[in-house]
């Protein structure tokens, strides 16, 4: 696995969020927390820690309270809403548990949806990274035209690895992806992803329950340990 | 990429997507229909005389009496005396007539019984005559002219006899069969009721109504149903339609085709608002529930929604996209419906010619429709806006 480099591609200070005006709903209190560039981060956390709102803010759906929110040279608090979807778009690459791809696209479609949204309007490039990517993630030939639902669940989950990480983002965020896997395609898909990561020079932010999943990462950060939420 | 998607995201749903289109056809099929049939059937009205400066014939009402003689629609009210036809004619401001006597028919087709002037003055459309295909005008007083129509259903030749019955009805006890006709002439098609009608000289409908046979220098026409007026100079008009409706020896009413027509369509605006309401609410029915499919589809589409939210869509982006499914359904329920009234039209048009004497075009391309599609596809952009807009609001709160 290639070295982190010093500088941070993350940088949290003083973030605060809620989900309404009452300080009662708080969802995220986070004095300082930093992710450098090409590091892979292990976020353990349990139901209801602010995982996922984390992660929202790192990506720019949610615009924090308070604070700074610095990812990829990016001060996420100050740009506006059409920036932040741009900007998701070209910065961050996003697995989640469930529900990655429009079930009814092929994988080649769906892949170079995001790549619409990151606008390159280039179309022979697209059709040039998208090929050579899914060979790199053992999606065979057959498998490209067909609507992802007829895909395994494993199959799926690697076509979801290509879709995120085709724009070439700085920032990739895998929210639970292994929760409904088997042990097998757990360890295979958990396999393809980091080595994808770090074949493309990717910082990862991992969240899961799943401890046992540790070794594969530089850091394990737990929310209950960043997240200064009043209970 | 977005009609991609809308498309595919469209064949996803297509239980749903076929049932609304199904309606939307329907609907639009019943819109473009009565517009049609309106325009048709008025430009059809329209075109079957001209030329014609007044019409005279029992009293009665105008409408009635421009209804029989001129569309062999309903049935005269009484005849009139020849020898009042003939004073009519031969006033020195009348250049010509046309005289009319109705009230047989031919497997169904109208029998005209009128003089060889019929061929040399009624005009049609834009002051056209009409022409032979086949044959000539009367010689002979069993001497047959028919309408385009009526030749081509009945399959009849030049030379072919036939028989003519008693009354208008499709089937009569009454047949003529002591009298045949022979067939001598072909009228080429004219587009108006001219083409079901079976001609007939006055001489010979006078002879089949006769109880014993007299000679044929003995016939003589007695009574007619109806006559048409061409005369020498407009200006005298309305003078002649005057003196005509104050003759004081026959009740006779002479009407200005015209302004009778003008009657029949005050008449006819009723009915064609009517019809266009009734239809504009099945439309309006049927976009209303496009709009509460797509509605629907917003709740089952929530994590499609977070997906392209995720990837980078913006807000508007799934504005746009609903937007572009509703113009899909709408501009294929369009050309589905059109379809549909074209080979309706096809199949039907012939039944209706001879039936209700109407001549519609299959001619859908014309700018009163594209008015209508124009007009379906921005009012299914205005209805389509509610669902948009509420996916809109789904992606904006996606977190």
């Amino acid at each position: 696995m290639s070295t982190n480099s010093n500088k941070p591609l993350i940088g949290l200070n003083q973030v605060k969020f809620s989900y309404s005006s009452e300080s009662s709903s708080q969802a995220l209190n986070l004095p300082c927390w930093q992710v450098h560039e090409r590091e892979s981060v292990l976020l353990i956390g349990s139901s209801g820690s602010g995982k996922s709102t984390l992660l929202n803010v790192l990506s720019g759906l949610l615009c924090p309270d308070s604070g700074q929110v610095l990812v990829a040279g990016h001060a996420l608090e100050r740009l506006t809403a059409r920036q932040r979807d741009t900007f998701r778009a070209t910065q961050v690459g996003y697995v989640a548990q469930s529900f990655n791809l429009i079930p009814y696209l092929s994988a080649i479609d769906n892949i170079k949806l995001t790549n619409y949204f990151a606008q390159n309007s280039n179309a022979d490039s697209k059709d040039c990274d998208i090929e050579p990517l899914l060979r790199e993630l053992n999606i065979t030939q057959a498998q490209w035209h067909k609507p992802v639902n007829r895909l395994s669940i494993g199959q799926q989950q690697r076509v979801a690895i290509a879709r995120a990480i085709i724009n070439k983002p700085q920032l990739l965020i895998a929210d639970e992806p292994t929760s409904a896997l088997d042990q097998a395609n757990r360890d295979q898909f958990m396999s393809i992803l980091m080595t994808t990561a770090d074949n493309h020079n990717m910082t990862l932010v991992f969240v899961s329950h799943d401890l046992s999943l540790k070794r594969h990462f530089q850091r394990v950060d737990s929310m209950s340990d960043i997240n200064k939420v009043e209970v | 990429m977005l009609i991609n998607l809308a498309t595919k995201s469209l064949f996803d749903r297509k239980s749903s997507v076929v049932l609304s289109c199904i309606a939307m056809t329907i609907s639009i099929f019943v819109l473009l229909g009565v517009e049609h049939i309106r325009k048709e059937s008025k430009e059809s009205f329209s075109s079957t005389i001209s030329g014609a400066d007044l019409i005279v014939g029992a009293r009665s009402g105008q409408l009635n009496l421009l209804l029989y003689t001129v569309f062999r629609l309903g049935s005269p009210v009484n005849n009139i005396s020849w020898r009042s036809y003939q004073k009519i004619a031969a006033d020195p401001n009348v250049d010509w007539t046309i005289p009319i006597s109705l009230g047989d028919s031919h497997k169904g087709f109208r029998v005209l019984g009128t003089t060889n002037d019929y061929f040399k003055h009624f005009k049609f459309g834009r002051k056209q005559t009409l022409a032979f295909t086949q044959g000539n005008q009367f010689l002979e007083i069993y001497d047959v002219v028919l309408g385009a129509e009526a030749a081509a259903s009945l399959n009849y030749q030049l030379g072919d006899p036939i028989v003519l019955s008693h009354g208008i009805g499709d089937t009569s006890f009454s047949v003529h069969d002591r009298y045949p006709f022979t067939i001598t002439g072909i009228l080429a098609a004219t587009g108006t009721p001219v083409d079901q009608t079976v001609h007939v000289k006055l001489e010979g409908i006078e002879a089949i109504h006769q109880d014993n046979s007299i000679s044929i220098d003995q016939l003589k026409p007695t009574s007619i149903t109806a006559f048409i007026v061409g005369l020498k100079s407009r200006v005298a008009t309305f003078r002649l339609q005057r003196e005509i409706n104050e003759i004081k020896q026959e009740p006779l009413m002479a009407i200005l085709p015209g302004v009778a027509l003008s009657e029949l369509w005050r008449m006819m605006s009723i009915l064609e608002s009517t019809l266009r309401l009734v239809s504009s609410m099945i439309f309006v029915a049927a976009l209303l529930g496009l709009a509460a499919v797509m509605a629907a589809s917003i709740r089952e589409r929530k994590n499609e929604i977070h997906l392209l939210r995720i990837v980078g869509a913006p807000p508007g982006f799934l504005f746009i996209l609903f937007q572009i499914e509703a113009l899909l359904i709408s501009v294929i329920s369009i050309l589905a419906g059109s379809a549909l009234l074209y080979l309706s039209l096809v199949i039907a048009q012939k039944q209706i010619s001879t039936q209700l004497g109407l001549h519609l075009g299959t001619n859908l391309f014309t700018y009163s429709s594209l008015i209508i599609a124009i007009s379906i596809i921005l009012a299914t952009t205005l209805v389509a806006s509610l669902p948009a807009f509420q996916a809109y609001r789904q992606a904006k709160s996606v977190r």
